[in-house]
């Protein structure tokens, strides 16, 4: 019984939507029956798709390289080390979710032109970090929580030098903390468009800056191709991190042997 | 001549309080030493300042002639046993025994051949290519011991590594660990909080109070001659009648009537204990409660004498018995 309740909710509310999303993008506007590419072919004759589509996987992958460097950081901190004013910091992290965002980029943008860092790839990446920090500080300070700061202890006391118990002990046992802050600020980081505008200046073009003008667009079928190719770009990218995840030392699966210690 | 481990005045200090201060001792190599004390005396901070995890505040630290003090945890020649066994769940078994290794520049089939023959000696040897998950709370022990002792440490450190196993456990545990430390001939410092276990494992006991060693000696003399009230308390089987004097229990029984010739307190009979199958009466006194070994099953409310031949009223020995 909880398996057919747990399929119906399942099948109608992740695959019945993606299903008729894509039986939309290969059929006529307006129609279930008749079979179209046009959608796609729409799609694929945009001019900038293929540069907006690089431009935001290679600001994704730097928003969400820096989220796990300062989410680890800060979370590690926040976790493990007793200090003064801790839960005044705790709290002035999360400030940036619970601030308007236009709000907080309309002041930045102030500052970026003095330094000069809008209109660029850099000052966009920056603005990123806003919306997706907090969470990422959040999910590893839970991470640390539940690993303890005595297995770093026990490394540390067995030779292990910060950098190996790093690799070896935090990373492989924070995966699935790594794995939520990777899909979630990159889904973030790529739905952005209002702040992308303004930051970026129209010089930096995402694939939200070409995408959201089509929303409006009678062409359904176009408009279903863009947005399964939009939810594709995670998938990718999350594919391409968990290969790369794979790498690190300690593996169960196949590919650790190559990481070993013994063979 | 030096000892093998030496420490000197020592103090620790968090802040505006004080954790531990004047601590002093010193081992020779194979040396195990027992430091037992009540939660919160400050026995762990101490390990954890041995271990280099925390820096002292005061003193010195010496190993084999070499100082130590500001070495760090990952290159001091110490090894720690932490309270719970604390295996890396995502290596097997081998690879957790293996892992400090390979900071010591040892080759890949050394390290193998090595971290075998530990698990070897710890009776682990099935267990190699097994996840911790898949153990049991005794055998990760055996397993985190194995990790430590395969770096040939010159000084082990183990806090209070029993503590979560079950009774029975815990027991062959501690006579295990004490044959193994003794076969390798290990110099290792216990941490305890149970008078029982310090006695069993150390040749050397110091108990701990106050953030002081309030005395250190061979088990047998602390237990027969302690130097403090604190100490007769909370080491060994006494009655302390006051700060100057105390009697062995061994040596109180309870008489219904005064008796001449012997030392005689009154008190009230309040109820039985059993332990280790010996039945105990308590009985409230003037100066406080205690347990007399009794056979003859008085009845809770009984007024009864607590009684002792005077020649085995002690007084306190007041030296501290370093090392």
């Amino acid at each position: 019984m909880k398996k057919i309740v747990f399929w119906t909710i399942v099948l109608s509310t992740v695959f019945f939507p993606v299903g008729l999303l894509i039986l939309q993008s290969v059929t006529a506007p307006g129609s279930w029956t008749e079979l179209s590419v046009k959608g796609w072919t729409g799609l694929f004759g945009q001019r900038r798709l293929v540069e907006a589509t690089l431009t935001s996987i290679v600001i994704g992958a730097f928003v969400v390289l820096l989220n796990i460097v300062i989410g680890m950081s800060a979370g590690k901190a926040l976790a493990l080390y007793r200090f003064r004013g801790k839960d005044l910091l705790d709290t002035l992290l999360l400030l940036p979710i619970l601030l308007p965002l236009l709000a907080i980029t309309f002041g930045v943008h102030v500052a970026m032109i003095r330094i000069g860092l809008t209109d660029t790839a850099a000052g966009v990446i920056l603005i990123h970090l806003v919306p997706t920090i907090p969470y990422s500080i959040k999910i590893f300070r839970n991470g640390y929580v539940s690993l303890g700061g005595k297995i770093l202890e026990q490394a540390e006391m067995l030779g292990a030098t910060p950098w190996r118990t790093l690799v070896d002990i935090e990373l492989p046992l924070l995966r699935a903390a790594i794995q939520s802050v990777l899909f979630l600020t990159f889904v973030i980081s790529l739905s952005q468009y209002v702040i992308t505008a303004i930051i970026g200046g129209g010089t930096v073009v995402t694939l939200a800056m070409v995408y959201f003008p089509f929303l409006e667009s009678a062409d359904t079928s176009l408009v279903a191709a863009f947005s399964l190719w939009f939810a594709l770009l995670p998938l990718l990218f999350y594919l391409i991190a968990e290969g790369l995840m794979r790498l690190l030392p300690y593996q169960r699966k196949k590919r650790r042997r190559r990481h070993d210690l013994f063979y | 001549m030096t000892s093998f481990i030496e420490v000197r005045q020592a103090e620790k200090r968090f802040s505006s309080s004080e954790v531990f201060t004047d601590v002093s001792f010193h081992l020779e190599e194979g040396d195990i030493f027992s430091i037992v004390g009540p939660s919160g005396s400050g026995k762990t901070t101490l390990l954890r300042c041995l271990a280099g995890l925390e820096p002292f505040s005061e003193g010195s630290f010496h190993i084999d002639g070499e100082p130590v003090t500001h070495v760090k945890a990952n290159g001091r020649p110490v090894s720690l046993v932490f309270q719970q066994p604390l295996l890396f769940p995502h290596m097997t078994v081998l690879e957790n025994v293996g892992y400090g290794l390979t900071f010591q520049k040892v080759g890949r089939k050394e390290r193998k051949a090595r971290a075998s023959q530990f698990l070897q000696r710890v009776g682990m040897e099935k267990y190699e290519k097994s996840y911790p998950h898949e153990l049991s709370g005794g055998q990760r022990q055996r397993v985190a011991l194995a990790r430590s002792l395969v770096l040939s440490p010159k000084l082990l450190l183990l806090d209070e590594p029993f503590s979560s196993l079950d009774k029975k456990l815990r027991e062959e545990m501690r006579e295990w660990v004490r044959n193994l430390l003794k076969q390798e001939g290990i110099t290792a410092i216990f941490v305890t909080h149970d008078q029982e276990e310090a006695v069993m494992m150390g040749d050397v006991v110091g108990v701990f109070k106050g953030g002081t060693f309030a005395q250190v000696g061979t088990p047998h003399s602390v237990y027969e001659h302690p130097a403090t009230p604190e100490v007769a308390h909370f080491f060994g089987d006494n009655w302390v009648i006051d700060e100057e004097r105390y009697i062995p229990r061994r040596y109180l029984s309870l008489l219904e009537e005064k008796r001449g010739n012997l030392r005689q307190w009154p008190g009230v009979v309040k109820g039985m204990r059993f332990l280790h199958g010996i039945a105990f009466t308590e009985v409230e006194l003037e100066e406080g409660r205690t347990m007399i070994y009794d056979s003859k099953g008085f009845r809770e409310g009984t007024e009864v004498f607590v009684t002792v031949e005077p020649e085995h009223i002690r007084t306190f020995c007041e030296k501290k018995d370093i090392g």
